[in-house]
């Protein structure tokens, strides 16, 4: 039982670092979109393009 | 009808298949030019990938053109740039040429555009990083500015089928992603919070269930969660406490004033439990507990064999997380149509051709002053209001006064900024810009009316008030009572009681039902722009429609041929030779014809436009005319049939002298498929329809009858419009207004609740509550329905969470709930709540629009490419 008045204030300082951690990515900008994420991950890398000169589009 | 769908959009397309497309080797059908365009573009880039992934159907695309490359080359120029674009990094590095610029694309419908379009603009050569937000539909991208010009980058979004456009980040925008922001923060500390001081929670039951904890341990954890649940309590729940004095200041009980007094009890009561021990040195509190009712037996379900009471951090965090769950999915929907409203007002780059120096160059409208010289192109809008100095032509001035026919212009005469150039490029002064215009004059109108728009009660606020009452009514009882039985007591059972009243359930019953259903709309494609919508339609007694645009489609086409040639030609071949004619025309008329002559089989030589007048042409060794009557046959021995509508007659001459009647075609604006239909079943549920139009009343009259509607008011300007519904809600009936055009603008906004076409001016989809954007009716009906359901499941939630919080309260009252009951209880009764809402995300009922085969002129439709 003892080793909770090291353990307990321990977690404390974990919360405090997540919370840190998250408000980082908050303002990263990593919440901005939640739902394109879920799902970028499901597509294949592209296969290599080579940098087509835009003016060829035309 | 076939099955055949277009590979691009999947809208269904019409047999024999004229545009094929290949991808992977194989011929795909295409329903246009512009499916067509994109999907070789996407091919030729090597994303076919993108029809692999993608969940939704994309959007039919319209053909790229000469006029739009030349507009978004405006978006190059320095000034115009300034909105949108910043120099992308710190301006000490070396990237001198690096921007970046926001942009807001138009026609996302999958997690599969996002790759396409990141995947396409970075394989430019030039384009250093894209990146696009599926939630906002907003897309980062940073090029170089010495290697390739934004308006190409533009260019290629459209290539690939959609719209970019300017994203001008202004003060509402960064509140909004502030707002988002520092909800998720709220959110985050709540959350971490609740689950780390619920883990305490449970020590501190068991602890308390055994009965073998020492004090100091128990002591230690209670310190512990008071300081992880104190950021919860003054950070996360700050909105309910802020929201709260507000309601009190206004002296309006709601949903807020209880969360209140429920989360900051529950917290300060826990913390005098926690912390009175050290202050109190004596003990006097141990004494007090120790001599309660609920220290005496085993039975007890308060711990507080030594203690000063119970805490409730565990609650407190996990009421004020559940709470602010709800309110975040209330704010994402409510920042989802306040982005797709103001999406909308994004969507005009205003051009115009202006004379400087003798030659005409392509400028932002803002720059035009009074005097300027203005070519206008046909197709195109008028910039401002003047007067026309060369060129003849005719205008649609059908946004602006609801007639549907255009109208004749000739030199001297006065053209209005917004209305539309039919036939020929002309040349305008500018008389006047901006404010002064005619449009500025309606959307002053606009103002007025919106300042007198009625307020829709909200049933939330209603049971709130009534709640709110009655737990504070209930709350002083208790105390009262308990403190002529237990004094000591009194205050803790009056504390259980408020927390287990927490009105959780209760303030989620509403906006999760109301999100649901908004979000099933939108699918549906009805955007609901305005918060009242949901709860107001069913209060809804008259529904007012407009007629140009709105019930009718707001373009012209071929209704009746009558032949006049005693049966010598078919109708058929009559029709070809019109169309033949016709097809050297690019008026409206003309069009008409075009999309109702599937191939061409005659030729017309020697073609002359007679404007205003009509077409003269060879086709084969006769001459023939169509158009005015009088143009047609100068003799003028012909009657006009009967009908309403615009008649044009055809005539045949062999000496240029004799003209011989041969058919009569009737133009009109073709009523929407879906329209009789919705209009029956509006009337059946008890709605009166009235039809509001700009129009001249044959015309007006004859689309009421058609549709079964029995009130019609024609001729009617916008204030008219405004008087009438004014004078209905005067009469205490709740009005629903649809319409598209400017002239609807003011009604849209005076109206109870408003809705606009997917195809309306700008104007009234952004003064509309409501965006019918897939223009089929059918839907405002399935709203209607939608409303009844909606309406059901909220009582249904409403009296769950009311019953559940009634049935708890004595229990409460009586000193039998244990805290860890009330969590439990508040948590499945929320989930209960969220998931009935949940059930209007279920397709229901809908009714199909009437296949288009049964419209005659259906299978003629435009595709696109118009």
């Amino acid at each position: 039982m003892e080793s909770l008045i090291i353990l307990i204030p321990l977690a404390l300082i974990l919360i405090a670092v997540a919370i840190k951690l998250f408000f980082w990515a908050v303002d990263d900008g990593q919440f901005d979109d939640l739902e394109g994420p879920a799902h970028s991950i499901l597509f294949d890398e592209p296969q290599q393009i080579p940098k087509a000169n835009a003016h060829d589009h035309k | 009808m076939t099955d055949t769908r277009c590979f691009h959009c999947t809208l269904p397309v019409s047999e024999p298949v004229v545009f094929f497309a290949d991808v992977e080797g194989t011929p795909q059908p295409m329903c246009c030019p512009g499916c067509k365009a994109v999907t070789e573009a996407i091919v030729a880039g090597g994303l076919e990938n993108y029809y692999r992934h993608r969940s939704e159907s994309a959007n039919q695309v319209t053909d790229l053109n000469q006029r739009l490359q030349e507009e978004l080359q405006i978006y190059d120029r320095a000034e115009v740039q300034k909105d949108f674009v910043r120099p992308a990094g710190p301006a000490s590095q070396s990237q001198d040429n690096h921007l970046t610029a926001s942009l807001l694309i138009d026609g996302i419908t999958c997690a599969a555009c996002i790759w396409l379009l990141e995947n396409h603009l970075e394989a430019l050569a030039g384009v250093a990083r894209v990146s696009v937000n599926l939630s906002t539909h907003e897309a980062q991208i940073t090029w170089d500015n010495s290697e390739i010009p934004l308006s190409t980058i533009l260019l290629e979004i459209h290539k690939i089928g959609y719209q970019a456009f300017p994203w001008r980040a202004d003060q509402q925008e960064a509140l909004l992603k502030n707002e988002n922001r520092t909800f998720i923060r709220r959110l985050a500390v709540a959350g971490i919070g609740a689950m780390q001081v619920m883990m305490y929670a449970i020590a501190l039951y068991s602890g308390a269930i055994s009965d073998d904890m020492p004090d100091i341990y128990r002591d230690l954890i209670r310190i512990f969660s008071a300081v992880i649940a104190t950021p919860v309590v003054l950070y996360s729940a700050a909105p309910f406490f802020k929201a709260a004095w507000r309601d009190i200041k206004i002296r309006h009980l709601g949903m807020d004033v209880p969360v209140s007094i429920a989360i900051g009890g529950a917290y300060l009561a826990s913390l005098w439990a926690t912390f009175s021990i050290y202050f109190l040195a004596d003990g006097s509190i141990y004494s007090i507990a120790e001599g309660s009712i609920y220290s005496t037996a085993e039975g007890s379900i308060y711990s507080t064999a030594k203690g000063s009471g119970e805490v409730y951090y565990d609650s407190v965090s996990m009421f004020t997380f559940f709470l602010l769950t709800g309110r975040y999915l209330e704010l994402r929907a409510r920042h989802a149509t306040a982005r797709a409203a103001r999406a909308l007002t994004n969507l005009l780059p205003p051009s115009c051709l202006k004379e400087v120096n003798g030659h005409y160059q392509r400028v932002p409208v803002a720059d035009l002053q009074p005097d300027d010289k203005v070519r206008v192109l046909p197709g195109d809008a008028i910039p401002a209001d003047g007067i026309l100095i060369s060129g003849s032509t005719s205008v649609n001035e059908a946004m602006l006064t609801g007639e549907y026919l255009p109208i004749e212009k000739q030199p001297g005469d006065t053209l209005l900024c917004s209305s539309i150039n039919v036939d020929h490029p002309i040349e305008l002064k500018v008389s006047k810009v901006g404010e002064e215009t005619r449009v500025a004059g309606i959307i002053q109108l606009l103002q007025r009316a919106q300042q007198d728009k009625p307020a829709i009660a909200k049933i939330a606020d209603k049971v709130a008030g009534w709640f709110v009452a009655c737990v504070l009514l209930v709350a002083i009882c208790v105390y009262w009572g308990w403190s002529g039985i237990a004094p000591q007591d009194a205050f803790w059972i009056t504390l259980s009681v408020l927390v287990v009243t927490c009105p959780c359930a209760l303030s989620l019953a509403t906006p999760a039902a109301l999100t649901a259903a908004t979000g099933y709309l939108h699918r549906l494609g009805l955007l609901v722009a305005r918060g009242h919508v949901l709860e107001g339609l069913k209060t809804i007694d008259h529904v007012i429609f407009d007629k140009t645009g709105t019930l009718t489609k707001g373009e012209l086409s071929l209704s009746q041929v009558v032949s006049l040639d005693n049966g010598n030609s078919s109708k058929e071949a009559l029709l070809q030779r019109a169309a033949a004619l016709e097809a050297h025309s690019e008026h409206p008329i003309a069009r008409a014809f075009f999309y109702t002559v599937e191939s061409l089989h005659e030729q017309a030589h020697e073609v002359k436009n007679h404007l205003g007048q009509g077409i003269e042409g060879t086709i084969g060794n006769h001459l023939y005319r169509i158009g005015r009557p009088d143009f047609a046959c100068p003799a003028g021995n012909v009657a006009t049939p009967e009908q309403d509508g615009q008649w044009l007659l055809m005539s045949e001459s062999t000496d240029q002298k004799l003209w011989q009647p041969l058919c009569w075609f009737r133009i009109t604006d073709s009523l929407r498929p879906e329209a009789a239909h919705t209009i029956q079943r509006l009337q059946q549920m008890g709605k009166t329809v009235t039809l509001l139009s700009g129009d001249a009343e044959p015309v007006v009259a004859a689309t009421a009858e058609s549709l079964g509607i029995r009130q019609w008011k024609s001729e009617s300007s916008p204030d008219d419009k405004l008087h009438y519904i004014q004078t209905l809600q005067s009469q205490g009936h709740k009005v629903l207004m649809v319409g598209d055009g400017i002239n609807d603008v003011p009604v849209l906004a005076g109206a109870d609740i408003s809705m606009a076409m997917g195809n309306a001016s700008d104007l009234a989809r952004t003064s509309a509550d409501a965006v019918l954007i897939c223009g089929n009716l059918e839907r405002l009906a399935d709203a209607f329905n939608l409303t009844i359901r909606t309406r059901k499941i909220i009582r249904q939630n409403l009296a769950w969470s009311l019953g559940y919080n009634l049935a708890a309260l004595p229990l409460a009252a009586a000193g039998m709930i244990a805290p860890w009951m009330a969590a439990t209880g508040m948590a499945l009764s929320s989930l209960i709540v969220v998931a009935n809402a949940l059930r209007l995300n279920r397709p229901g009922k809908l009714t199909k629009t009437p296949t288009e085969s049964e419209d005659v002129y259906a299978h003629l439709e435009p595709r696109g490419a118009a």
